[in-house]
């Protein structure tokens, strides 16, 4: 039990305060940002908006247990659906800490170019297909919550009692994520406890096997993007390259708290495809770097 | 629950869990859940936390909230990390873990750009992790090093009756992460330590016979038991 709960609080605690970022960034995009200036300025061609829903997490530095409430937040005030799910995909590994850890970790080489490529390619892709429907019901649950603390149009709010309103929206958006979080932290510690490592990584051979279990840890583990770079450097010296960008691209994108949060917030049909797509995509193109990727 | 009643449950539950994390803060506990480069974190959490809940304790409702209704499920929620928190003491992994995690005895990469440790520093004051990292980088170097090193007693099959594991538990990030990682040790007493128990090695580095394989590890000089250290896990 002592371990269990070691591991269920260390997730839980190392998590919270990204769950504030994007939760505080959520409500400054409910109380500061005009739904119509928004609206006007960005781009309705799916591919176009996905390729500024890449770029967005360089302004919106948040990690996984973040983007989700902030993509709810900017897709309610009318962002297009492929910049809201590339953005989602993308931001918990083209953001400002992530990219230097990942510089810090591995040094400008094969893991971090391919780490930010892939990304991008995969959160392109899959942005782009999931966001080819320009309307936002096609991708949010009708009850997905964005009537919660919706702050009405008022421009008569005095800069400290918007504020104010600022931190009852990320409140509101702090407890309704925060219990996906509390769900995933002890599905994750339940699950290091009961299932070996070595089951994982026994599997070194194949490029797509070893592609594939690296990436299975990567969700089992449910480590926060900021710093996975550092964990997957024990990895580096014996797991085929294309294996640790697997575990630092797929991870970030789908793990067990993120899951439960997109089925909080996306239909049925949007979750199976931004768990299934992303997988498919991250063996399929560290496969061939497994193949082809000869060191260096 | 009326908003009014949510908001007050909120308030004082966003308090609760603030002062938690600044009371794991304050007595040094918090590098029993993760590492201590995330702690400035943890503190500007805590006070985000805390300011939110004054915020949602002085919320006053407005004419169109006041008959709105909230489920109190979230408030649940998020008051279990903190009651497991409070009613299960804070104590470091146990040798259960190396079970599940297996035990990392060769030179493995732990940080790419971090050096081995400088040579001003005495061998003697090396963690099992310098220790690692110094076989990985200059392995011929250290045979014949002074070593006094601290960490639970592991073994395993690959041993024999003379050797044993001394390990500690390295964290990169929070516990989740952490993996054990042990040096062999050879002496003749190994066999009288039991599994978990804590010990002081002192002696030297020498190549080691494991399972038919040389290995650098420890020649023991002497080997005390002692108590578990208040900080047991080393952080690359």
């Amino acid at each position: 039990m002592t371990n269990f709960a070691a591991i269920f609080l260390g997730i839980f605690i190392e998590a919270v305060p990204f769950l504030l970022l994007g939760t505080l960034a959520s409500g400054l995009v409910e109380v500061y940002l005009d739904q119509e200036k928004l609206v006007r300025w960005l781009p309705r061609q799916p591919l176009l908006a996905a390729v500024i829903g890449v770029g967005l997490g360089l302004v919106f530095p948040v990690c996984e247990c973040g983007t989700v409430p902030l993509v709810r937040r900017l897709l309610s005030k009318g962002v297009p659906p492929a910049l809201g799910m590339a953005f989602l995909l993308a931001a918990p590994v083209i953001n400002p800490v992530v990219i230097l850890s990942t510089l810090m970790a591995f040094g400008p080489g094969v893991v971090f170019w391919g780490r930010l490529g892939l990304t991008a390619v995969i959160a392109l892709l899959v942005g782009g297909v999931l966001g080819a429907d320009p309307d936002v019901h096609m991708v949010l649950r009708a009850d997905a919550g964005l009537t919660l603390h919706c702050v009405q149009a008022d421009g008569q709010l005095l800069p400290g009692q918007r504020f104010r309103q600022v931190l009852l929206v990320a409140a509101d958006e702090f407890f309704e994520m925060g219990r996906y979080l509390v769900i995933g932290a002890a599905l994750a510690a339940l699950m290091q406890l009961f299932l070996p490592q070595s089951w994982f990584l026994a599997v070194q051979s194949g490029p797509v096997l070893s592609s594939l279990f690296l990436a299975a840890l990567a969700v089992l583990l449910s480590i926060c993007s900021t710093v996975d770079s550092f964990v997957a450097l024990g990895f580096a010296g014996w797991m085929p390259v294309g294996a640790v960008l697997a575990f630092l691209v797929y991870g970030p994108m789908v793990d067990i708290k993120s899951v439960l949060m997109f089925g909080r917030v996306f239909r049925k049909r949007v979750v199976v495809y931004l768990v299934v797509l992303p997988l498919v995509l991250t063996l399929l193109l560290t496969g061939l770097i497994n193949v082809f990727w000869k060191g260096g | 629950m009326s908003l009014r009643g949510y908001r007050l449950f909120q308030g004082l539950l966003m308090a609760l869990l603030g002062l938690f994390l600044l009371s794991r803060l304050r007595d040094g506990r918090i590098l029993l859940y993760l590492n201590q480069r995330f702690v400035w974190l943890v503190l500007l959490a805590a006070l985000v936390l805390l300011g939110m809940a004054q915020v949602v304790l002085q919320a006053r409702p407005g004419l169109r909230e006041e008959t709105e209704r909230r489920s109190p499920m979230g408030l649940v929620w998020l008051a279990l990390p903190l009651a497991i928190g409070v009613l299960i003491p804070a104590r470091s992994l146990t040798q259960e873990i190396v079970a599940v995690r297996g035990m990392q005895t060769q030179p493995i990469v732990l940080r790419a750009n971090v050096p081995a440790r400088p040579v001003t520093i005495p061998t003697t004051q090396w963690s099992i992790l310098d220790w690692i990292q110094a076989f990985r980088d200059a392995p011929d170097d250290q045979v014949g090093k002074a070593v006094d090193v601290t960490g639970f007693v592991f073994r395993d099959s690959s041993l024999r009756a003379d050797q044993m594991i001394v390990g500690r538990f390295a964290i990169t990030c929070c516990v989740a992460d952490a993996s054990a990682v042990g040096v062999v040790v050879h002496s003749e007493q190994a066999a009288s330590f039991a599994q978990g128990e804590w010990v002081r090695v002192q002696g030297r580095v020498s190549w080691q016979d494991v399972n038919g394989e040389a290995q650098l590890g420890f020649e023991a000089e002497t080997i005390e038991r002692m108590d578990a250290p208040e900080q047991p896990y080393l952080f690359p």
